[in-house]
């Protein structure tokens, strides 16, 4: 498989006539990253194998009607986030958890996963994460793991880059502070 | 001018801000099956052809497990009004008439999908009311975009539940 612009593989979709084939060619472009963060959001391999299928349905449901407005890459992102957050907020009405026991529900999460397997440095960092309010995770973690440009994040999260940058620097503190307590 | 962003600038500010983690890794830890991203094309490729292939008959079993249900409690609690309504204008029937089972039915066909045994638990834990449960729940599994709309109805099933005497704290209790 070549590496194919966004463009190319919509033209793909679009005009090609196998448009399962292009739709494959974009899963297998994106997936690594899209479960990456989804995974860091949800913690659950099993969660996030989910949330990652229902997002790629969705984009398939969706695709024809994509107009171009923002990039592929960032569409599916912002896709990925809304489900990634509808999910958590769904965890939080089912069990009726404050946000603190959601860190902690996460924590746990993490810790019986078979498919966590991080040094003690890094459970200590992923911990400190997870103590964070959800969308402030999410920035973090488009920042941090994911080297997103505040302008690229501005337009997946509907926020302007200043609030992003604040939200992110305060995330920074929070988990310098959770770490070094 | 607006300061450009590079992946350099964006590596160098990050290098800088976790300064008190002299040895934070990238590295999350997080792990998946072996062989998991060759095979989700292929899953997520089957998901696509179930979905396409029962969408047609996918709105009815929609309809079936969501709306009828609640459509079904709502006529039958307008049903159950009306002829109270006009039971209680003629004089021949009091609410002590009403028997438990017809209170039961009611109440299953409004509240037959929830899990009791659950509700019954967080009552106990929680310190919230069955009906503030039953609110949370509900609002999940009706309507998970729409917090207003499934408000209104709710307060209509509750309103129309207290005009019987039916408080769902004591129905709970009732059907352990």
């Amino acid at each position: 498989m070549g590496s194919y612009t966004d463009d190319e593989l919509l033209a793909l979709f679009r005009n090609g006539d196998n448009p399962n084939y292009a739709f494959n060619l974009i899963v297998r472009k994106y997936q690594e990253t899209i479960y990456w963060h989804v995974r860091r959001l949800v913690v659950s391999h099993d969660d996030t194998d989910d949330i990652v299928q229902d997002i790629f349905i969705k984009v398939w449901q969706s695709l024809h009607k994509f107009r171009g407005e923002s990039g592929l890459y960032t569409w599916i992102y912002r896709i990925a986030t809304n489900e990634a957050l509808t999910f958590l907020k769904n965890k939080k009405r089912k069990f009726f958890l404050p946000l603190v026991d959601v860190g902690k529900q996460l924590e746990e999460t993490l810790e019986a996963d078979v498919y966590y397997q991080g040094s003690e440095m890094e459970k200590q960092i992923q911990k400190a994460i997870l103590s964070l309010p959800d969308k402030q995770r999410v920035v973090f973690n488009l920042r941090y793991y994911d080297e997103m440009k505040y302008e690229e994040m501005a337009k997946i999260l509907n926020t302007s880059e200043g609030a992003l940058k604040a939200s992110y620097h305060h995330a920074v503190k929070k988990i310098e502070k959770f770490v070094g307590a | 001018m607006k300061f450009k962003e590079t992946p350099e600038t964006i590596k160098k500010e990050l290098d800088g801000l976790v300064s008190h983690l002299p040895h934070f890794q990238k590295g999350d830890g997080y792990n998946v099956p072996e062989g998991y991203f060759e095979s989700l094309p292929s899953r997520i490729q089957d998901r696509m052809s179930s979905s396409s292939h029962s969408e047609s008959v996918g709105l009815s079993s929609v309809l079936l497990k969501r709306v009828v249900p609640v459509v079904a409690a709502v006529l039958l609690i307008a049903g159950l009004t009306i002829g109270l309504f006009f039971m209680e204008r003629n004089g021949a029937v009091s609410f002590a008439d009403i028997s438990d089972a017809d209170m039961e039915y009611a109440y299953l066909n409004m509240h037959g999908h929830i899990d009791h045994v659950l509700v019954y638990e967080l009552v106990l834990e929680s310190g919230m009311s069955a009906e503030e449960i039953l609110y949370e729940l509900e609002v999940g599994f009706l309507f998970p975009d729409s917090d207003e709309a499934y408000e209104e109805i709710i307060e209509m099933i509750f309103d129309n539940a207290r005009y019987f005497g039916m408080e769902s704290r004591n129905l709970l209790s009732s059907l352990d």
